[in-house]
């Protein structure tokens, strides 16, 4: 039985969409043929003592430690803007007294705005605080998008930063929110319309800002 | 780059991501670090603790973190956590202090 090592891993690249495989589907496009047959081999072994041992710690381990090696190799393959040092600003105030806004590069957009393009979009949307989610939807390629369509607070914590107000956890929620789509392959692009978001935030009198990355 | 953006122009900003090396590379000004999957900064859909739990400590590196460019690792294990007592636990700490 001759079998081409690359068709070993096919379906992991028709899975390719799925959240639970999103870590390790790498493995399609970043290993060599010997390290895919190393892989799978590892599977086979450390699934069946896991299995007989009744502990599946090691199996954990073996995953991740692939996971990070094929992750390390996509972030290789970047471009990131030169680094000129952190920037930095302090709170000034407590928590439960900050105006907080919430910024993402989920690809969300809302009822009557356009989608955001399959890669390289620049543009941001605005998304009106107390939105519902029935008006919420998502464009992004680069990972599951059912999580946020059916709900949104996995990746733009809108209703969750709600309760925090009533709450009074933090003093306010900003009245508009941010939306990114963070499949960019040169993040510099991003420069000018990050700035313009940074100006809207401070002309708004916001404290402090909670972003996510998908 | 967008968090980068916004603490330069004044306003303290905390990310939470799953992408350990891009963070490491852009270096953002205050980072939590999920090891969850892609597209699921805050948990799962629908798990409001979850969700909780990982907001709650965003907000307490904003609050604690005084050092640029660091990654706070959270220790959470997707689905094998109970974020219910976590949370439990925590307001029980709250109260006592």
């Amino acid at each position: 039985m001759a079998v081409e090592t690359t068709d070993l891993l096919r379906d992991l690249q028709a899975n390719y969409s799925r959240a639970a495989v999103s870590r390790i589907k790498y493995l399609t496009r970043r290993a060599s043929e010997e390290e895919v047959v190393e892989f799978v081999n590892g599977l086979i072994v450390k699934s069946a003592e896991a299995k007989y041992n009744n502990s599946w710690e090691e199996l954990e381990r073996f995953l991740e430690e692939w996971e990070t090696v094929m992750i390390g190799r996509v972030a290789g393959g970047m471009k990131f803007p030169e680094s000129s040092g952190v920037p930095w600003a302090s709170l000034t105030k407590p928590i439960d007294q900050c105006r907080i806004a919430l910024v993402t590069t989920g690809g969300i957009y809302t009822d009557g705005q356009d989608a955001f393009e399959p890669a390289d979009d620049v543009s941001y949307r605005e998304i009106k605080k107390g939105t519902p989610q029935s008006a919420i939807h998502v464009s992004h390629r680069g990972y599951d998008i059912s999580g946020p369509q059916e709900d949104v607070n996995c990746v733009l914590p809108l209703h969750r930063f709600d309760e925090f107000e009533q709450e009074g956890v933090i003093g306010s929620l900003a009245e508009t929110a941010y939306s990114f789509m963070g499949l960019i392959r040169d993040a510099t692009i991003l420069k000018d319309s990050s700035e313009e978001v940074a100006k809207k935030l401070k002309a708004n009198d916001i404290d402090a800002v909670f972003l996510t990355a998908t | 780059m967008v968090a980068s953006a916004i603490e330069a122009i004044g306003i303290p900003t905390v990310l939470v991501m799953m992408f350990k090396e891009v963070a490491e590379a852009m270096r953002p000004p205050r980072v939590a670090h999920v090891r969850f999957p892609f597209g699921r900064p805050l948990g799962e859909p629908g798990n409001v603790a979850q969700q909780r739990v990982i907001i709650e400590d965003g907000l307490n590196i904003l609050v604690e973190n005084q050092v640029p460019g660091t990654i706070v690792d959270l220790p959470y294990r997707w689905k094998r956590e109970d974020y219910e007592a976590i949370l439990a636990q925590r307001s029980k700490t709250a109260l006592k202090a």
